[in-house]
């Protein structure tokens, strides 16, 4: 059909959970509901909604480690539901994540060079000169010296953390990274560093995000495409300007006019005049 | 809606600051030695305004807010500065009096609600227990405020909230009974830090009309601390920016966003990312603020401005009127370099 790097139709995500007296009393609770949606190479997916909108579920079904209770994941035009383990494995170099923590998503023990060597190793089996030398390129790309291969995150800033993790997440070449809030935890002025490295490194190497985030403002920056989540459902999806600068759905709307943006001084004050 | 058992202050002319801090310095022991974090900052609070700390990690803020309660941790010390409540001069009060103070006259609302209120503990004993112990009420009379206050707060079902737990409230709820403990004894000060951070854009915004509402009804002098210009801008009426332990512009909110002096401010404001336009690439400020601490002299944001000149790097500057009640801290747009403007 197309050449997308990721394809969703119908997907439900749906975890079961035992309640009630010695889990006697099974249940399950639909985190995502019908979603369909699909990304272009080198484009980026903004992924919007507050906390249990299902964004995160989505994107753990794309990883492969949320359950796909129906519909449909092609990744690389692979099914990523009927993987076998060969198959997941050769997935996971074409997909990688950065999470909103670099503070935990970072192991504090291993080097910055461990820490990126490590996916090179296991997903690509680099070894020796190879290996090192695709390390120092990597940091290079990220906007770090050489040098910080030897450190611990914990010699770190926040921004410096979150590069080594964007490092590991493109170090086996991957066509998608999934952004899960990559920003959030960071400081503005350190944020905005990020967030245009990420848009370099997709311009250098053309790679595909699906971007999580509930900042608006964020999401402008880098998408070209919006899918606002509501309840597990896709309440209005389209390109980036549409979606947030003209917003037909109500949700989307409520959304918009509750970001606290610097223009609006006295907002919340005018609000209940 | 019903209305408090308290006293209703209207939105008064700012006469006399609610709560004036000068000169306050804390320290944090690093090893055998002490180091400075905050120095020499100055806050004022007025009746029936919100007065906003804007700051990014490390920059001083909440240790300055601490140290305005008394309630720094134990590796830190408020070494210098004196504290004004109205007429009473409270710096040097020791801790039992501060302790009748705390939760009487000021009262402080954090981040995370989950955390700051007890969780083996109902909401309705957690609302209740600071009006028996400060104010002398007893069970009914303070159940009786409890409810008045959660119908106020807007918590649907009160009878019920107040028999709940914490875990069994959603985080737009839990933040609204905590702001409920907070107004409890009808504090003349509320000193809240980020209390929006953790919860969801719709639900902020629901907050902070919550607590501006709140503000305007009793006459409350609330200092906000926070990391987000955009909040600040939706509810205070004036802004104070620190950076590096020390306020480094202060203003009203329309001049501190309208027309920003210091260059840290303006490439805050530069930097934050836009709903409406898309902006490639983004403007930056250039490192980090943490490194701020191993700056020997002059200004702690010279190794990062554009506009430094020499005697930034040797001499730190004083904030100076750069227009009515609006003053900056920098050689080159508010010093003698630039000529101040009023």
């Amino acid at each position: 059909m197309s050449a997308a790097v990721v394809t969703v139709s119908g997907l439900v995500v749906e975890y079961r959970y035992r309640a009630g007296i010695l889990g006697m009393t099974p249940g399950s609770v639909r985190a995502v509901d019908d979603v369909s949606f699909e990304i272009q190479p080198g484009s980026t997916l903004g992924l919007v909604g507050e906390s249990g909108s299902g964004k995160t579920s989505v994107a753990r079904a794309i990883l492969g480690i949320a359950p796909i209770s129906a519909g449909r994941i092609l990744l690389q035009g692979r099914d990523v539901g009927s993987a076998d383990a060969r198959e997941r494995r050769e997935l996971r170099r074409h997909a990688q994540m950065v999470f909103q923590q670099p503070t935990t998503s970072l192991d504090p023990r291993m080097t910055v060079g461990n820490t990126i060597a490590e996916p090179l190793v296991h997903l690509l089996a680099m070894r020796g000169a190879a290996l090192r030398a695709r390390v120092t390129e990597l940091l290079e790309l990220v906007g770090l010296e050489p040098g910080y291969a030897s450190r611990i995150p914990r010699q770190l800033s926040g921004g410096q953390r979150q590069r080594v993790a964007i490092a590991r997440a493109i170090a086996t070449s991957p066509s998608l990274v999934v952004c899960d809030e990559p920003t959030s935890s960071l400081d503005v002025s350190v944020q905005a560093q990020i967030i245009n490295l990420l848009v370099r490194l997709q311009s250098e190497l053309g790679i595909s995000y699906l971007f999580i985030s509930h900042d608006l403002g964020t999401v402008r920056q880098v998408a070209d495409t919006v899918a606002v989540l509501h309840r597990g459902r896709i309440v209005e999806h389209g390109a980036v300007d549409a979606v947030l600068g003209a917003p037909r759905d109500e949700y989307t709307r409520t959304l918009i006019a509750a970001v606290p943006t610097i223009d609006r001084i006295g907002g919340r004050r005018a609000a209940l005049a | 809606m019903a209305t408090a058992t308290a006293p209703i202050r209207g939105p008064s002319v700012p006469s006399a600051p609610a709560l004036q801090a000068e000169g306050l310095v804390v320290e944090v022991r690093s090893g055998a030695t002490w180091r400075a974090v905050v120095r020499g900052a100055d806050i004022s609070l007025e009746r029936g305004r919100i007065t906003a700390l804007v700051g990014e990690t490390g920059s001083g803020k909440t240790m300055t807010a601490l140290a305005l309660i008394d309630l720094l941790p134990l590796s830190a010390r408020r070494s210098a500065g004196r504290i004004r409540l109205g007429a009473d001069e409270i710096s040097g009060l020791g801790s039992r009096a501060m302790s009748r103070i705390r939760g009487d006259r000021i009262s402080m609302i954090f981040q995370d609600p989950a955390t700051a209120l007890n969780p083996v503990l109902t909401i309705g004993f957690q609302i209740t227990e600071p009006m028996r112990a400060h104010l002398g009420l007893d069970d009914r009379a303070a159940v009786a405020r409890a409810r008045e206050l959660l119908v106020q707060l807007g918590l649907p079902d009160v009878d019920r909230t107040l028999r709940r737990f914490p875990h069994e409230l959603s985080g737009g709820m839990r933040q609204r009974a905590l702001i409920a403990v907070a107004l409890a004894c009808d504090p003349e000060i509320l000193l809240a830090d980020e209390p929006t951070t953790a919860l969801d854009v719709t639900v902020q915004a629901q907050i902070l009309d919550l607590l501006r509402e709140q503000v305007d009804r009793r006459g409350l002098a609330v200092l906000l601390v926070t990391h987000d210009l955009g909040v600040a801008a939706q509810v205070a009426e004036r802004v104070n920016v620190m950076y590096g332990g020390r306020i480094v512009e202060r203003g009203p909110v329309e001049q501190i966003l309208g027309s920003p002096n210091h260059p840290y401010t303006r490439g805050l404001i530069g930097c934050i990312p836009r709903v409406d336009t898309r902006m490639r690439p983004l403007p930056t400020l250039p490192g980090n603020a943490q490194g701020v601490w191993d700056i020997p002299a002059g200004c702690r944001f010279a190794p990062r401005c554009a506009h430094a000149i020499d005697v930034c790097r040797v001499t730190e500057p004083e904030l100076r009127q750069v227009g009515a009640d609006h003053a900056s801290a920098c050689w080159v747009f508010a010093g003698s370099a630039g000529g101040a403007r009023e």
